[in-house]
């Protein structure tokens, strides 16, 4: 059977079939409301690959009778029961296979539920947008955003040649869009926070904190289990991306000591 | 002797940036055959996304693995669609960057991971969706599993489901058995009142949950056999069509089956049909 895939991961026979009859299916309606008892025809499917080519039956299926339309028909006594073991209460109708199996969705209409007192996080709960905490080293510079106090330097991995800045007090470094550094290639970097990149703009000192990851963080090939100080040209390992420390601020630098 | 060995030789090629590396040779036993079905059921939406990566390409299989994703937006919250089908998308988008010599079925999981925060963060906790993945790479299955939706497998005489349904009804077993004094005897456990808990089919654990849910996956591969019949489907298969009759029609040629499938669910035409969807891999040799 001639199988082609749309480009989004679906297959169907190109022979019966302009388009990817998968792509856009929630536009397709199949009346599968039928009258009881009357099965809905071939024709109501929703498009699968093996379409109703005429007299398809199951081959090599000794066990399966065929219709005398040439459907291929259940297996006798394989059809499941109607009795709805999970809503004892509801009457099963009359000639209504009116059936779902334990394990099946059948709340009050049948949809897939969360659990019972599954709530959606309230907005309150997340960060507010608008008025995000304003960093210290921003306020007191009087500046748009945090100054940059150091660099990241890729020296391994997919961004390999290209540095982040480290900016004001704590930088965040993970996979997801909300960290400050963005490993987006490397998928054994923790979505949210595998590190904190900390500068104490006091004591002039860099830290290094590994977080919720999955896999160590080195720091010049020596694990780091709780926060560490780092000096110029560490080279720190996160996942499978190493990166080579580069500070600004330090004994020679402080945006507090320039004058405006 | 001498001759010999050099026949053993090892091949290797030159690469773009002028190093040499062995070729790797594939040691091809096994030829999957795969094929697709969704249906919409009596839901007023299609609700169900799937997807299968490399099936037409037998050089990307022996190089990356065949990839098929199953996901079941949750019609009881909103936009089950988005939720599902960002979930593939997010899927799809790991196993392209998949690292094949690192352990793989964490890797799924940690997509799955991905999957879940990406549905949370376009739903806002208001949608959700069940995954399950299946990774075939070099005759071994990897798989992963969040929600309600089965990774079937048919081998020799008998069906064996590979994943656990996150449901309530499982959890409720799980804690009796866990909870009864004699864990082999359960005398203990009600299963009548387990059976009648309204609440049981609601799901324990899917993508888009807050905090994140349980993500189950292959602590190791499963080796793959002549014969074997891999179904990824949602519930809106696995649990209207029981195992027995999946027992049956996964015996039947790989097209054959599907259409049994879709003709069996409209047979049964029930005015609660949920969406169906199914992905059928058969391993031949």
């Amino acid at each position: 059977m001639p199988a082609i895939e749309c480009g989004k991961g679906h297959l169907y026979d190109p022979t019966l079939y302009a388009a990817c009859p998968y792509c856009n299916s929630g536009m397709q309606t199949v009346n599968f409301t039928s009258p009881a008892g009357v099965p809905v025809g071939a024709a109501g499917r929703t498009a699968p690959v093996g379409a109703p080519a005429p007299g398809a039956s199951a081959p090599g299926a000794p066990a399966m009778p065929i219709g005398e339309a040439g459907r291929t028909m259940p297996l006798e006594g394989s059809v499941p029961q109607p009795v709805n073991p999970q809503q004892p209460g509801v009457p099963v109708q009359s000639g209504m296979p009116s059936y779902a199996a334990p394990g099946t969705s059948v709340t009050a209409d049948g949809k897939t539920m969360p659990p019972k007192g599954y709530e959606a996080p309230k907005p309150s709960a997340k960060v507010d947008e608008h008025n995000p905490t304003v960093g210290v080293m921003r306020k007191e510079l009087q500046l748009d955003r945090d100054p940059v106090v150091g660099f990241l330097v890729c020296v391994r991995g997919k961004p390999r040649g290209n540095a982040f800045e480290l900016r004001g007090q704590v930088t965040t470094v993970g996979r997801s869009s909300r960290m400050h550094i963005r490993l987006t290639d490397d998928m054994t970097v923790s979505e949210e926070d595998h590190a904190h990149i900390i500068y104490d703009d006091r004591g002039q000192i860099f830290y290094i904190t590994p977080l919720k990851n999955r896999n160590i963080v080195y720091v010049n090939d020596r694990a780091v289990l709780a926060p560490t100080p780092i000096v110029p040209y560490d080279m720190i390992d996160l996942g499978q991306t190493r990166l080579c420390f580069i500070p600004l601020c330090g004994e020679r630098f402080s945006w507090t000591n320039e004058a405006v | 002797m001498r001759l010999f060995k050099r026949r053993e030789k090892i091949p290797k090629k030159v690469t773009a940036d002028a190093t040499t590396v062995p070729v790797k040779v594939h040691n091809v036993r096994l030829s999957y055959i795969v094929e697709n079905l969704q249906g919409i059921g009596s839901r007023p939406r299609q609700e169900d996304s799937f997807a299968v990566l490399n099936a037409t390409d037998v050089r990307l299989i022996l190089d990356q693995g065949l990839f098929a994703v199953v996901a079941d937006g949750m019609g009881g919250m909103q936009d089950g669609q988005l939720a599902s089908t960002r979930a593939v998308e997010v899927l799809t988008a790991a196993f392209r960057q998949l690292d094949h010599d690192g352990n793989i079925g964490e890797q799924l999981c940690e997509a799955a991971l991905s999957a879940s925060a990406e549905v949370l963060g376009v739903c806002d906790g208001s949608g959700g969706s069940t995954c399950v993945c299946t990774l075939l790479f070099d005759e071994r299955l990897y798989w992963c599993s969040v929600g309600d939706s089965a990774i079937l497998l048919r081998r020799g005489d008998g069906l064996y489901r590979l994943n656990r349904s996150h449901t309530y009804y499982n959890q409720l077993l799980l804690d009796a058995v866990t909870d009864s004094a004699d864990a082999y005897a359960h005398p203990g456990i009600d299963r009548d009142a387990i059976d009648a808990d309204p609440d049981g089919v609601r799901l324990t654990s899917f993508l888009g949950m807050d905090p994140p849910g349980e993500v189950e996956f292959s602590r190791r591969p499963l080796p793959l056999m002549d014969g074997d019949t891999l179904l990824l489907c949602s519930d809106g298969v696995e649990g209207v069509l029981g195992e027995d009759t999946l027992y049956d029609l996964l015996s039947l040629s790989p097209h054959a089956a599907c259409d049994a499938i879709c003709n069996h669910i409209e047979d049964l035409a029930s005015p609660s049909q949920d969406n169906y969807t199914a992905i059928l891999i058969a391993v031949r040799q």
